[in-house]
């Protein structure tokens, strides 16, 4: 049971990684390859405000939010919307997750940061196993985050704007949505999530710079075995991964972790390339 | 007289060019730089690659980095292992470059777009992990160390000769890549780039024209791999 909860907290990660990637997805049909990036940012920022300034959680809340909204408004900018196409988007986006960690690597170093839980460091016993108040709050914060953005996205009015937009941009735009208000919303709202995650994903993956290139990849994995835009889907198939990791790590060997989810991916794809719940598309021209 | 500069066809400059960075060390180039043009031609070789399938062909194919790893640990391992010889090293490298280049795009058969693009990042962070899985050949992450220098025909190559072949074969590969980016070949590249549905419908294989496409351009990879093993040593 230690070995559930560790992998659901590692899941958890993966699963607001994955949610960010999905949030930008939907409103912008765009892989927001640098959100894992963004996210880091959220981490050192939180460590900036608890340890170097020594503020209270709230301000640093506050600020976090607004600076890393701020930066994945800046992203949006100038590295999505002058670019139309797939492959050059690839490389604008590459550049700005670059950009982001060597601002990083600037600031705070390349030295792994350790961000102080606000949780007590005792591990309860839950259900039968060992777990830490703050990877609870991870695991919590995955599920309510992903409850709250799949209910917003089907029942309010901006979330049926935001899926007509993934469903067809020129459609949506013909019918009166704001196609371009949309893209910058959703790029903010995601931002304004990583902020908002740093002081609690911090305790666990400590701020370091050279993490965003796994989480960006296995988050990936994420919503390609849930399919693009699924939001429940995807956060199971995170939680799915987190699981496979711990006991691929604990029974087979540590090095092997990334093989197996690699090994997923690769089987998943080629059976269910549009994931567990995505949908087919037929059109190709 | 500029009629009859223009008369000389374009493609002459750039040989002239590499004939004169050829025997630059011969003009009094120093360690340092003899070093640095080699690494150079190195990551030229590893873009051209990149250039191929993913700038011509369009395939989000991202693993040239892996590929540009297993250059470097089969030049080395054969060099340690077996024989130093070039020719062996460079052919078993481009053998292995092949093998990995269809591995690595194979998903892109199946997958397109961001996928793809992911598939084969992922790869590249699968080295480290691979390298540690197979120590016993590896070394693990202290590296190969003390590779010997490679021979030719039995002769070792000082540094200002691996630096001439090092300039022959990166020519090489860009006369090869610049006549077959030219080519039918290089035509069919940019209409899958298009669109792979206008490419078939235009009577263009799409499967055997992206592998095709993977394979090349993991070539230069490897070569730029083995360059690279050659120069830590």
């Amino acid at each position: 049971m230690t070995t559930i909860w560790a992998g659901l907290s590692v899941g958890g990660v993966y699963a607001v990684v994955a949610l960010g990637y999905n949030i930008v997805y939907i409103g912008s049909s765009t892989l927001n390859f640098a959100h894992a990036n963004l996210m880091m940012l959220g981490v050192f920022l939180a460590y900036w405000g608890l340890v170097q300034l020594s503020w209270k959680i709230i301000p640093v809340l506050v600020v976090a939010v607004a600076i890393v909204a701020f930066a994945s408004m800046g992203e949006e900018r100038v590295a999505i919307r002058p670019v139309r196409h797939i492959q050059g988007q690839l490389v604008t986006m590459v550049g700005a997750a670059t950009l982001i960690t060597g601002i990083i690597e600037i600031v705070w170093g390349q030295q792994a940061l350790t961000v102080p839980s606000f949780f007590s460091d005792t591990p309860h016993h839950v259900l039968g196993g060992a777990v830490l108040p703050g990877d609870l709050a991870v695991i919590g914060l995955a599920v309510v985050l992903t409850a709250a953005i799949a209910l917003v996205s089907r029942l309010s009015m901006v979330g049926l704007r935001a899926l007509a937009v993934s469903e067809d941009r020129d459609a949506a735009q013909l019918r009166g949505i704001n196609v371009r208000r949309m893209q910058v919303g959703v790029f903010a709202l995601a931002g304004a999530i990583a902020g908002l995650l740093g002081p609690f994903l911090g305790p666990l993956t400590f701020a370091s710079y050279t993490l965003p290139a796994s989480l960006a990849v296995i988050g990936f994995v994420a919503l390609a075995i849930g399919g693009y835009g699924s939001i429940v889907a995807t956060t199971v198939g995170a939680f799915g991964i987190g699981l496979v990791q711990q006991y691929t790590s604990r029974y087979i060997g540590a090095n092997y972790e990334n093989l197996m989810v690699f090994a997923i991916l690769v089987v998943v794809l080629m059976a269910l390339p549009n994931g567990l719940a995505g949908a087919r598309r037929e059109r190709v021209v | 007289m500029l009629a009859r500069i223009r008369r000389v066809p374009f493609t002459v400059i750039p040989l002239v060019l590499a004939a004169l960075l050829a025997l630059l060390p011969w003009l009094g180039l120093g360690i340092y730089w003899n070093q640095e043009i080699v690494l150079t031609i190195g990551l030229a070789l590893l873009v051209s690659g990149l250039n191929l399938s993913f700038g011509y062909a369009g395939e989000l194919a991202l693993g040239q980095v892996a590929i540009y790893a297993v250059g470097a640990y089969v030049s080395g391992y054969i060099a340690l292992n077996l024989t130093s010889d070039l020719f062996v090293s460079l052919l078993a490298t481009i053998a292995a470059a092949l093998v990995i280049g269809l591995i690595s795009g194979y998903p892109g058969l199946r997958l397109g777009g961001w996928a793809l693009a992911m598939t084969s990042f992922f790869l590249v962070l699968l080295v480290p992990d691979l390298v540690n899985i197979f120590q016993k050949y590896t070394n693990g992450t202290i590296g190969l160390v003390g590779i010997p220098p490679l021979t030719l025909f039995g002769q070792p190559l000082d540094s200002n000769q691996y630096y001439l072949f090092a300039v022959i074969i990166g020519a090489l590969w860009f006369v090869v890549f610049r006549n077959l980016v030219t080519s039918r070949h290089g035509k069919a590249l940019l209409v899958l780039r298009r669109s792979p549905v206008l490419a078939s419908s235009l009577g263009i294989g799409v499967r055997p024209l992206k592998l095709k496409a993977y394979a090349l351009g993991a070539v230069p990879c490897g070569i730029a791999g083995a360059s690279r093993s050659e120069l830590r040593s």
